[in-house]
């Protein structure tokens, strides 16, 4: 909201400038990606100058014809060079073919090839951001950078490269040649310019104007239907159809409006226009081939004539062609800048250093975090010594879950050190310190592939077996009795079709296979059957066994046995205990463990 | 395909035959109108070689040419204007057809289609339809009647002869095109898949950010986009090497043309039955030819695309309603009791039953609590109410009166139900709250009333923009309890007869729950609340508790009667007190905490 007070404040010209800074920084990015393809790019140029020649030259070739082969009364005035300038006529068209084929075939590719380069480097770069970067961001819009719109600035280069760049080789190739056929008609040709690029300018500013509106009236269109249709049932409880139909109706109209502006657009401009300017040059041409024959002051031959009109049709077939594609340029610029500013968005600082063993001791040494500007942690200070199971306890946003955040480096904190046995986390290889810790999650997250590979995590080190066992010993082993494929069964988007025990059982066979030192788990919140709720209590024995274990506990029933319970409150460590000492000490944890007693009594 | 197209959009282009009439009259017009620059060409030619033509007589056919090119720009934009804006017109009734026939649907329309291909269905197949009606209107006259005519006035003006023989590649131009469509299409379907697998796959990756991170995946992660995206770059490329084809296409069949038309109109230049300037005009007709041949193509295209949108959009018209109010039905007046009378219900295509043989009453101003384990049927027990499944066997009666005497939505507006996962829309927390309008507009409560009664003041204060602030999608995030409590808060706008709280209070901390139930209680004396929870605790006040178990009353009374038998509702009251295995024990902990902070 202040963003858009602080833009509205701003004067034209300042936006005027913002602008054009983005559009130097948006084509300096792009000329960096078409430098590393330049090569096929290079050749598509070639090749369309010799397509452009070749199709230049067969018109000219009938000109000729016309111009003194072809006498009438006679026919063919030599029938050997009739026939080879016919045989050349079909030649050049062969070849023109050719040319044009390998053209598009090397700019497609390269266009292909940057659209690959910018889906690559878009990919590693949001593996690289920072965790937080994800958090109020939906998933589905970090998709759409990576591919729809790296497919949108495909079209940019096809638009840019190919068809803007062709129609202005053809035009100028056209105005050169006309040099040799009558210069005159060069002068002719040059005269309705101003006026097609005043046209191809106003189509541009208007259909990009109409363009963004009418995507912008669809895409909200289609947000809000997507979101009614899911939530049909609340928009009928609340009997409030007529409401949305009359919702539906003002975005539908809308969008219908912009639609009908293109339209018109479209109607009195674009092809219309252009035509009506090439048939204006058709008659300037008649013009002055007939005012030459008649007055006798100078002779233009038909085949000039011809070959001139057929020039021009090519050339405004080449302008409309253009126009028709301008829209997508808008569409393709937005689709690069949005690109471009993931891309700028500051990776997480990376650091090579020495790989560890971990013993799997750790210590918090006052470590403070604020998110934004509200502080989580405030001077955290704990220890754990290798084997120790230790348990967070506190309501939510006491802080207990940006613990594990801070423990994988997902998040830096603001001061403090966070140290495994004792050398701080900054030091050391962040990719050898994961691989020797798990990490279970409240909602384990599945992927699509089978229960194998959601174990392994296509770690080729894990066979099979070993992720088998994993799943037996922590108490999964009915559910491989239970699948026909066994641990080679199928697993759909988001696990779908496994239960919320079953998810959680493999991933905790995933954190179990890697034996890793130090274990953290998230416990889970949503309401679970009791039979699941002691699958997975057994399961977290096994798998904090011999093991540093953190959890970051939201039932107090499970961390009687921990060896150390920390009692978060703000942010703030309040008690630390056991418990039967914590019980001992009458304080915030008897509290909790007394009230939750008492409530239901 | 035409009859079938025109079947299905019979509807449209009846409405819209005026426009169509005039639309095709001016394109017809216009097919002939530019037949007449290429003839002015040759006949000029022909008349400065034969020598008498007067510089005056130039000028008029010069001026001629120019009132030409005025007729022809606004003939252009005639037609254009009807034919495509009958393209936008049919887009836009199509969708608002669509919408309005979604809203009528209930949960068994919606089980039977995804939100996916009902959204398909509103975006592709009505821009499909749309382009059939302007893009496919159009290709249809420029492959049919802008070829014959061109080609009877080459025939007539020129030479028959010559025009048969030059058009003879022609139709190799069609079928050429044809085939490269055909072929093109199932690439694009290709290419398409491997676009969405790139979708699927990076979701993934997004969604499972910190999994992936934790246990180092990321490095594998890359090399399988990596290999996604060349399979993408493969496909796409396998696309390019097809339809790079059409270039080749469009000018060497053409060509052919122009050599036989030369070779033949020589011999014809010979014999005297030609003269040069015919056969340039002749030459620039031939070059009009091309368009139409794919023209042809797109229209099939198009068409056939049209043709499996008109079907898959008649079908949703098409779908009777599951539930729809009888003739007879009446506005429910409200007041009554509340029967539940051998009820059975089981879900379209399930043959357990989810709820079977159900009787019980709540009278005015009672209030019933349901329990049971998970799946027992407690939410498919409180929807019979809001009717959105027809009715079986059994009866459920309003104040005596079988429900479906009376009009769904006049039962909907007596009610205000809260369902298990709350929904906010993409808007204002005020404006999410004021759906719970009555329809009349007119509102018990005020929305402050209702927000302290959902206990949702004291939030207000700390967001951004109290009532005004976005929720939703792309609104704040709000957490589950502040969602559930304004979906109360909505529900209670109207002060419903019937109040349904469907496990609506499970993210909030046991001592906002019982603030408001209490302030529920308060607020509604004399009206009927129905609660249903995992929580005791949320039930125990209730005047009438159901335990269900799949599907079935096991046990009802009041609390204190069903604590004197020795069956779930006890086991489980006792289980969560002395287990502590509430899995909200963690949000109770918030209000302890506050409770022990503020006494010290």
């Amino acid at each position: 909201m202040t963003n858009q007070t602080a833009e509205a404040g701003t004067s034209k010209k300042e936006r005027r400038a913002a602008e054009q800074s983005n559009r130097r920084f948006r084509n300096r990015r792009l000329w960096h990606y078409i430098k590393q393809r330049r090569a096929p790019l290079l050749l598509g140029f070639v090749l369309t100058v010799g397509a452009i020649g070749a199709d230049l030259l067969g018109p000219w070739i009938i000109g000729r014809i016309l111009d003194g082969e072809l006498v009438e009364g006679i026919g063919m005035r030599l029938a050997s060079v009739f026939i080879g300038m016919l045989l050349a006529y079909f030649a050049c068209n062969i070849a023109g073919s050719a040319l044009r084929y390998g053209s598009t075939w090397f700019f497609q590719k390269s266009s292909n090839l940057i659209s690959w380069d910018m889906q690559r480097d878009v990919f590693n770069h949001v593996q690289q951001l920072p965790v937080a970067y994800f958090d109020n961001l939906p998933a589905g819009t970090v998709v759409s950078r990576i591919t729809n719109d790296t497919k949108a600035v495909k079209v940019l280069f096809d638009v840019v490269l190919s068809q803007l760049a062709t129609a202005v080789i053809y035009g100028a190739a056209i105005f050169i040649s006309l040099y040799w056929i009558e210069p005159v008609f060069i002068i002719l040709a040059a005269l309705p310019l101003p006026l097609l690029l005043w046209l191809i300018r106003d189509f541009k500013n208007k259909s990009a104007a109409y363009n963004r509106d009418y995507r912008r009236g669809l895409s909200r269109l289609n947000a809000n239907l997507n979101e009614t249709i899911q939530n049909m049932e609340v928009v009928q409880t609340l009997n409030q159809e007529a409401r949305f139909s009359q919702e539906f109706k003002t975005v539908n109209d809308e969008v219908y409006k912009q639609g009908y502006n293109m339209t018109k657009l479209f109607s009195y401009s674009a092809y219309n226009a252009t035509s009506a300017l090439q048939y204006v040059v058709l008659g300037l041409a008649m013009l002055y081939f007939g005012y030459g024959q008649i007055s006798g002051r100078y002779l233009v031959p038909i085949g000039s004539v011809y070959v001139f009109i057929d020039y021009m049709i090519k050339f405004y077939g080449q302008m409309q062609n253009a126009m028709s594609r301008i829209g997508d340029l808008e569409r393709a610029n937005g689709a690069a800048d949005h690109i471009f500013e993931l891309l700028k968005e500051p990776l997480k600082p990376s650091r090579k250093t020495s790989p560890a063993v971990l013993r799997g001791a750790l210590s918090f040494e006052t470590v403070t975090f604020a998110y934004k500007t509200e502080k989580v942690l405030q001077a955290v200070d704990f220890e754990v010594e290798p084997g120790q199971t230790v348990a967070f306890v506190g309501q939510t946003g006491s802080g207990k879950s940006t613990i594990m955040n801070l423990l994988f480096h997902f998040y830096e904190p603001q001061a403090g050190r966070i140290c495994f046995d004792g050398r701080p986390l900054n030091e050391l290889d962040m990719d050898s310190l994961r691989s020797q810790m798990a990490l279970v999650l409240q909602e384990p997250f599945l992927f699509t592939g089978t229960i194998y590979s959601n174990i392994s995590l296509n770690d080729p080190a894990i066979t099979r077996e070993a992720a088998e066992a994993a799943l037996r010993e922590v108490g999964g082993g009915h559910l491989l009795d239970r699948l026909k494929d066994g641990i080679m069964s199928e697993v759909r988007e988001k696990g779908n079709g496994y239960s919320a025990g079953e998810r959680q059982l493999i991933s905790f066979a995933r954190a179990l296979v890697r034996r890793p030192r130090i274990l953290v788990l998230d416990e889970a919140t949503a309401n679970i059957d009791s039979e699941t709720e002691h699958e997975i209590q057994s399961g977290i024995k096994t798998l904090s066994r011999g093991r540093t274990t953190l959890i970051i506990a939201h039932r107090l029933s499970t961390i009687k046995d921990a060896q150390q319970i920390l009692v978060l409150n703000q942010g703030q460590i309040v008690e630390r205990g056991t418990h039967d000492e914590l019980i001992a000490q009458g304080g915030l944890y008897y509290h909790m463990y007394r009230h939750q007693s008492e409530e239901s009594a | 395909m035409l009859r079938k197209l025109k079947a299905n959009l019979s509807w449209f282009f009846h409405i819209y035959r005026r426009e169509y009439m005039i639309g095709i009259t001016f394109t017809i017009l216009n097919y002939l109108l530019v037949l007449i620059p290429p003839w002015a060409v040759g006949y000029i030619a022909d008349r400065l070689n034969a020598g008498n033509l007067t510089l005056t007589q130039l000028f008029q056919l010069l001026s001629g040419l120019l009132v030409l090119i005025v007729l022809l720009y606004l003939d252009n934009l005639i037609w254009q204007l009807l034919i495509f804006k009958a393209s936008d017109v049919i887009g836009r009734e199509t969708r608002s057809r669509l919408i309005a026939k979604f809203l009528l649907q209930s949960p068994p329309f919606f089980a039977k289609n995804s939100t996916g291909s009902l959204m398909g269905k509103a975006t592709n197949d009505v821009q499909s339809l749309s382009d059939v009606a302007g893009y496919g209107v159009m290709t249809l006259l420029d492959s049919t009647v802008h070829p014959i005519s061109i080609v009877v006035v080459m025939a007539v003006s020129v030479d028959w002869r010559l025009t048969l023989l030059s058009i003879l590649p022609l139709p190799l131009l069609i079928v050429g095109a044809r085939r490269v469509g055909a072929i093109l299409n199932r690439r694009y379907d290709e290419a398409q898949q491997a676009f969405d697998h790139m979708n699927d796959d990076v979701l993934e990756n997004i969604s499972g950010v910190r999994v992936i991170r934790a246990f180092g995946m990321e490095q594998r992660s890359e090399q399988s986009f990596d290999q996604t995206a060349d399979h993408l770059f493969r496909k796409n490329m396998a696309v390019v090497r097809i339809n790079a084809l059409f270039a080749p296409l469009s000018r060497i069949i053409p060509s052919l043309c122009y050599v036989i038309a030369l070779l033949y109109g020589a011999a014809l230049i010979g014999r005297g039955s030609l003269t040069v300037g015919q056969m340039v005009t002749f030459i620039f007709y031939l070059g009009m030819l091309s368009w139409p041949m794919f023209a042809l193509g797109d229209f099939i295209n198009v068409s056939e695309q049209g043709l499996a949108s008109a079907e898959r959009v008649n079908e949703v018209e098409a779908y009777p309603e599951d539930v729809v109010d009888s003739p007879s039905a009446r506005p429910y007046p409200g007041g009554g009791s509340l029967t539940f009378a051998h009820l059975t219900f089981s879900y379209p295509g399930q043959k357990q039953p989810a709820l079977s043989d159900l009787s019980f009453t709540i009278n005015p101003g009672q209030s019933l609590g349901l329990v049971g384990p998970v799946g027992s049927g407690k939410t498919t027990l409180l929807k019979q109410l809001l009717r959105f499944y027809p009715l079986e066997q059994g009866q459920l009666l309003l104040g005596g009166v079988s429900a479906e005497q009376y009009q769904i939505q006049s039962i909907r507006a007596h009610i205000g139900y809260v369902p298990q996962q709350p929904v906010l829309f993409s808007r204002t927390i005020e404006e999410n709250i004021r759906l719970g309008e009555a329809e009349d507009g007119s509102q018990h409560l005020s929305i402050e009333e209702a927000c302290r009664v959902a206990d949702f003041s004291k939030d207000l204060a700390q967001l951004p923009e109290g009532l005004k602030t976005l929720a939703g999608e792309r609104g704040i995030a709000l957490s589950g309890g502040q969602k559930q409590r304004i979906a109360i808060a909505r529900a209670l706008l109207k002060d419903p007869e019937i109040l349904i709280l469907d496990d609506s209070l499970s993210a909030v901390d046991a001592t906002t729950e019982s603030h408001i139930l209490t302030a529920i209680r308060e607020t509604r004396q004399g009206k009927t609340t129905l609660i249903s929870a995992h929580r005791i605790s949320a039930v125990m006040h209730a005047d009438l508790i159901l335990v269900l178990e799949n599907g079935r009353i096991q046990a009802a009374g009041s609390h204190n009667q069903l604590m004197a038998q020795d069956g779930w509702y006890r086991r489980q009251f006792n289980r969560q007190q002395l287990q502590l295995k509430d899995a909200q024990a963690d949000r109770q902990e918030t209000a302890i905490i506050q409770e022990v902070f503020i006494d010290d």
